[in-house]
């Protein structure tokens, strides 16, 4: 008996000093206000002084921190770069373009040349001070990485002109180039040919890194040489919480200060509440139904257009984001030029009868069975997609919902009848070309369309650019590839004495530097 | 009546007490009465469900009624998408019992035959499906359902493949050594020794003994099957919305649970009470089939 | 003894082959590509295809596989996760630890809690606190883990604000995780603890020791339970090492990052080396428990001892 006492004892013994040695993440948190153990009551007036931390809420873990590198566009890891480096300009909300690190620039006469000068005096986190040769050893790596192929695809070099000026030479017009150059971070090169970009940086942004543990927490610090000023405020922690609840939880006791309301229905209540901060922001993301036009009986205009009028927006809304989205008519909306406010109405308000009529007008009296629609699993994409099926339903069109976790890839081979999607536009039309020119998700082929779309790009002029959108829209509207759905807005929560602004654009959605304690 | 017609009386009537005497033993035993009447309750909501509601309901949306608590129009209330909770509850329970069933069934017939080849053969044979059946057991059994799954698609029947085939390792363990202790008791020893015919060792002797533990094991491993089901409904990996899965509804109802509790209670009463009923049936069937017990 | 150790050690290689066999062929069968799960939907087809001719994804299933143990065997190189572009192994013993910690305290209080009752089931055979802990104990083993820790979350961390929901910053973080796998894994120690007792307490010793006069209480310690003893210990390691990665829908639920994520993450993406790497790992910490176990087996009783030793 004592031999196995004496053995029991030793696992047990064994057994906690290997739980003890492995990998802690910072237990020694627990200074300052909003401790772990949620004794905070969640209006931040825990303490006296003020604070000068802050605590964000971050919705998956992060996969690297290389501004370069595999899933560099994944919101997640945006998060963190956004502090830490910057890029040569910045579009706000308002849509107009923000020097950055570059102060101005100028364009050659026949729209190919972009010349821009830097700012001086602009300080790395290593100390080195920004030159064009940064710029462009920047550019040289972003342009091998494929999921930023979008923004660099119109630039055929990129050159240094001294040490303050950057010249980029395009293959072909493209008038919103500089906008898309709020993409490309930069990157010392002194640090990054010495050291990996995967778990550390060196960038000229208002934070530095302090830690990371990829799977919790991210910790950085105010850089005190930042061109535009120290920050406001000195440490950063950005929490990794993967459920939407439990996230919630966090927030109300204390643990965050900051948090993007995943779990949208949690959102009224928190705001009803009066003891929060709370804001509402629209997105530049169109959830859609993806129609696969090349597949029987969708490529029928008709079908299509009937389909369309199955669709109760108000309905999905309300169930599949509790109300906070705007019902979307086309892949972008009045916030992008190009889409004028006269144009952008619904074509084809929620009517079964005139479904049911178009239905049997294509050769469908009775209904028809489009087999599979292929859902994103677990999100509120599956929501609308069972109130669609309801109403289609009532249409007589039977569709089976398989939920899907490579339905971006089985949407870009058009392996599918009917998908849920969700896509981001921006400040300009033209980025919806990938939309609606061959091979896009959809499989939409219109060459009047695709015409019309490279002589808008091509084009300098805004006013013949506006009026080319205008008829691709048209035709649009008329043809149904896709059906838009909602663009959802995003619920901000954050602690009563905070100040923060939260912004538009989804890959950017905050900025510590602008943060500040009462 | 002569006296070989009457040692065939007292022969039969002593067969036909054996089994009398187990469910007289089952009877006795309150656990498993109660466990046994919800598994028929469940078995007849689910058999008859069309009868109690109609089946249109379980998708039918209402937005002007969602999320509302039970009231007299709503027994169990609405859930989201403004579907009645009562029917969605009761056309689950055709999913879990079949998955539960089927799995378990299925799970025995190709676990009992690797398991039971495994212990006649001996050997080689023995070595090889033991090795094989190593190899998956090292593989955490959600695990192992979830990347199957995965694999083929998340829908009801392949669920049912999924969760059979991380059940068999289990199945063919048992069989095997039910067997093998049986194989190897003093009863069939000196059966053989009397010359009695292999089948007929297997008939007689082998699969009477055997067939208490299997069933035994049987039953409660279809409410761990039940559990496991629901897991993978749970993180989506499962029955497909918007078949009413009780596991599926509990994951549905977990952003609502902090303002509609009663999303989450529900479906979740009715999974505890399935696995609890076929434990409890389970374990009146081991006390009363258990020789020991005689005296 | 050594060679014993030695000969078990060398039998865990075919499992962990047939493991990557098995892990392999899944992930094969499952549609989709890693190259497009990577480059979202943005990045041109071509770009695409170029990620997936550099991860490697195109190439014949038996060439991928015999490429792959060749890398792991003889280099040691078990590939770059295609989420993360490092080591897969940085992830997996980065959240080994997390994964740890959940099943031992789940165990633990499994064990703590089951034993304890099961043993004074057994000894009342019969009596009302027997019904009653067997009804508390298949109570316990129905209810649905990822129900209790919403529960749980709810009562405790939400209304009483007693402890922390999700993460894994301090000790206290595992308590709720702790009792969301602790109770239904009681449940079954309680039974499997007092249908082993009732075995050993019908042995003809303990009949003997009875008869002899011996007080109840050490029959039951020295001589029952230390003989139950042996299957309980095998029933909590084997239970400790599924659970090392089964506790994956409770890890999603309090958002702890163990290994049983980084494998369903995997899977989602298509991140065949993470998914491999994690399941490796996983089955040779389950070859090594159970050898941990029958060694404890022959440390306890001689007569194995010294089968092991021929």
């Amino acid at each position: 008996m004592r031999k196995i006492l004496a053995l029991l004892l030793a696992v047990m013994v064994v057994a906690t000093i290997f739980s003890g040695c492995a990998p802690q993440t910072g237990s020694n948190d627990d200074s300052g206000s909003g401790s772990s153990t949620g004794t905070g009551t969640g209006t931040g007036t825990v303490d006296t002084a003020k604070r000068t931390d802050v605590k964000i809420y971050c919705e998956g873990v992060w996969s690297t921190l290389d501004p370069y590198g595999t899933g560099c566009t994944s919101y997640t890891n945006m998060y963190l770069a956004n502090q830490m480096y910057e890029c040569l300009v910045y579009v706000n909300d308002n849509n107009e373009i923000v020097p950055v690190l570059a102060t101005d620039w100028t364009v050659s006469a026949d729209g190919l040349t972009y010349t821009f000068n830097l700012r001086q005096g602009v300080k790395f986190h290593n100390g080195e001070t920004l030159k064009a040769s940064d710029v462009v050893y920047s550019f040289t790596r972003a342009m091998g990485e494929a999921s930023l192929e979008t923004y660099y695809k119109p630039i055929a070099k990129v050159e240094a002109s001294g040490d303050n000026a950057v010249v980029i030479t395009l293959k072909s017009v493209f008038a919103p180039f500089v906008s898309y150059m709020e993409n490309i971070p930069i990157v010392s090169e002194k640090y990054a040919t010495a050291n990996d970009l995967l778990t550390t940086e060196c960038g000229t942004g208002p934070y530095k890194l302090v830690s990371i543990e990829m799977n919790t927490e991210c910790k950085m610090t105010a850089f005190d040489d930042y061109w535009k000023g120290k920050a406001s405020i000195q440490d950063v922690t950005l929490k990794v919480i993967t459920e939407g609840t439990t996230a919630v939880v966090a927030f109300e006791s204390g643990d965050i200060d900051y948090m993007f309301c995943y779990s949208v229905s949690a959102f009224g209540p928190l705001k009803d509440s009066g003891k929060y901060n709370t804001a509402l922001t629209a997105t530049y993301h169109t959830a859609n139904i993806l129609l696969n036009n090349k597949v029987a009986p969708l490529d029928n205009k008709l079908v299509r257009q009937a389909l369309s009028y199955a669709t109760d927006r108000d309905t999905m809304i309300a169930i599949a984001y509790e109300g906070l989205a705007q019902p979307a008519y086309l892949m972008a909306n009045t916030n992008t030029f190009g889409v004028s406010k006269d144009q952008y109405y619904n074509h084809y308000e929620y009517n079964l009868d005139k479904a049911k009529e178009l239905l049997a007008q294509a050769g469908y009296p009775n209904g028809l069975d489009l087999g599979k629609m292929t859902v994103i699993s677990g999100s509120y994409h599956e929501k609308y997609a069972q109130v669609w099926q309801q109403s289609l339903a009532q249409i007589g069109v039977k569709i089976e919902l398989v939920g899907s976790e490579s339905c971006v890839a089985d949407c870009t081979a058009h392996n599918y009848v009917t998908a849920t999607m969700g896509n981001g536009f921006t400040s300009d039309f033209a980025y919806n070309s990938q939309h609606y020119t061959p091979d896009n998700m959809a499989n939409y082929d219109n060459p009047t369309v695709t015409d019309l779309f490279s002589k808008a790009a091509s084009e300098l002029d805004n006013t013949k650019r506006q009026d080319y959108y205008k008829q691709i829209i048209d035709i649009i509207f008329d043809e149904c590839p896709n059906i838009p759905i909602f663009n959802k807005q995003i619920p901000w929560v954050w602690n009563k004495n905070l100040n923060a602004t939260p912004h538009l654009n989804s890959g950017h959605p905050y900025y510590v530097y602008e943060m500040s304690w009462n | 009546m002569n006296v070989m017609e009457e040692k065939a009386v007292r022969v039969r009537s002593k067969k036909k007490s054996k089994s009398a005497e187990i469910w007289k033993r089952i009877k006795r035993n309150v656990g498993a009465m109660i466990g046994l009447v919800i598994i028929i309750v469940f078995a007849l909501s689910a058999i008859f469900a069309n009868q109690i509601r109609p089946e249109e309901l379980v998708t039918k949306q209402d937005v002007t009624v969602r999320l509302q608590g039970p009231s007299a129009a709503h027994l169990f209330g609405t859930d989201a998408y403004g579907r009645d909770l009562l029917t969605r509850v009761l056309y689950g329970s055709r999913i879990s019992l079949t998955i539960g069933i089927f799995t378990a069934g299925f799970s025995l017939m190709f676990g009992g035959l690797l398991g039971a080849a495994a212990a006649y053969y001996g050997g080689q044979a023995d070595n090889i499906i033991m090795r094989i059946m190593d190899m998956f057991t090292a593989i955490p059994g959600t695990l192992l359902a979830l990347a199957i799954v995965a694999a083929l698609g998340a829908n009801m029947t392949n669920l049912l493949i999924a969760i059979t085939i991380s059940s068999i390792p289990g199945f063919v363990r048992l069989i095997r050594s039910t067997v093998l202790t049986v194989v190897e008791s003093d009863y069939v020893e000196a059966a053989r020794a009397c010359g009695t015919r292999d089948g007929r060792i297997i008939l007689k002797h082998i699969l009477p003994n055997a067939i208490g533990p299997i069933i035994v094991q049987t039953t409660e491993s279809i409410s761990g099957m039940i559990l496991q089901a629901s897991g993978l409904s749970y993180i989506g990996m499962g029955v497909q919305p918007p078949r009413p899965e009780w596991g599926a509804m509990i994951s549905e109802s977990r952003e609502f649970m902090r303002q509609y509790p009663y999303l989450m209670i529900f479906p979740g009463a009715c999974i505890i009470l399935a696995a609890l009923s076929f434990n409890l049936v389970g374990d009146g069937l081991r006390d009363a089939l258990d020789p020991r017990l005689r005296d | 003894m050594l060679r014993y150790v030695i000969k078990r050690l060398l039998l865990l290689i075919p499992v962990l082959l047939g493991v990557t066999l098995i892990i392999f062929t899944i992930m094969a069968i499952q549609p989709g590509d890693p190259g497009r799960m990577i480059l979202g939907e943005n990045a041109s087809q071509e770009a695409v295809e170029k990620l997936n001719d550099q991860l490697g994804v195109n190439r014949p299933f038996v060439v991928r596989f015999v490429s792959y143990l060749y890398n792991a065997v003889f280099k040691l190189d078990f590939g770059k996760s295609y989420r993360t572009s490092q080591p897969v192994f940085n992830d997996v013993f980065a959240r080994a630890g997390t994964s740890f910690k959940i099943a031992f305290n789940g165990i633990f209080m499994a064990t703590v809690v089951g034993i304890p009752l099961g043993i004074l089931s057994a000894v009342k055979q019969y009596s009302a606190v027997d019904t009653f802990s067997r009804v508390t104990a298949m109570l316990a083993a129905a209810i649905p883990p990822f129900w209790l820790g919403m529960m749980l979350i709810f009562v405790f961390a939400l209304k009483m604000q007693w402890l922390p929901s999700n993460g894994i910053e301090s000790w206290k973080s595992f308590i709720l995780p702790m009792v969301t796998l602790g109770i239904p894994y009681a449940g079954s120690q309680l039974r499997m603890t007092r249908s082993t007792m009732l075995e050993t307490i019908r042995q003809d010793y303990v009949r003997t020791a009875k008869a002899k006069g011996v007080p109840q209480g050490i029959i039951i310690f020295r001589h029952a339970l230390r003989n139950a003893l042996l299957p309980i210990i095998t029933i909590t390691a084997t239970s400790f090492g599924g659970l090392l990665g089964g506790a994956v829908i409770t890890e999603s639920v309090f958002s702890m990052p163990g290994l049983g994520t980084l494998i369903v993450t995997g899977i989602r993406q298509r991140d065949t080396p993470s998914v491999l790497a994690a399941t490796i790992f996983l089955a040779f910490m389950f070859g090594v428990i159970m050898l941990v176990v029958d060694l404890i087996y022959a440390f306890v009783d001689p007569r194995i001892k010294a089968k092991y030793s021929r």
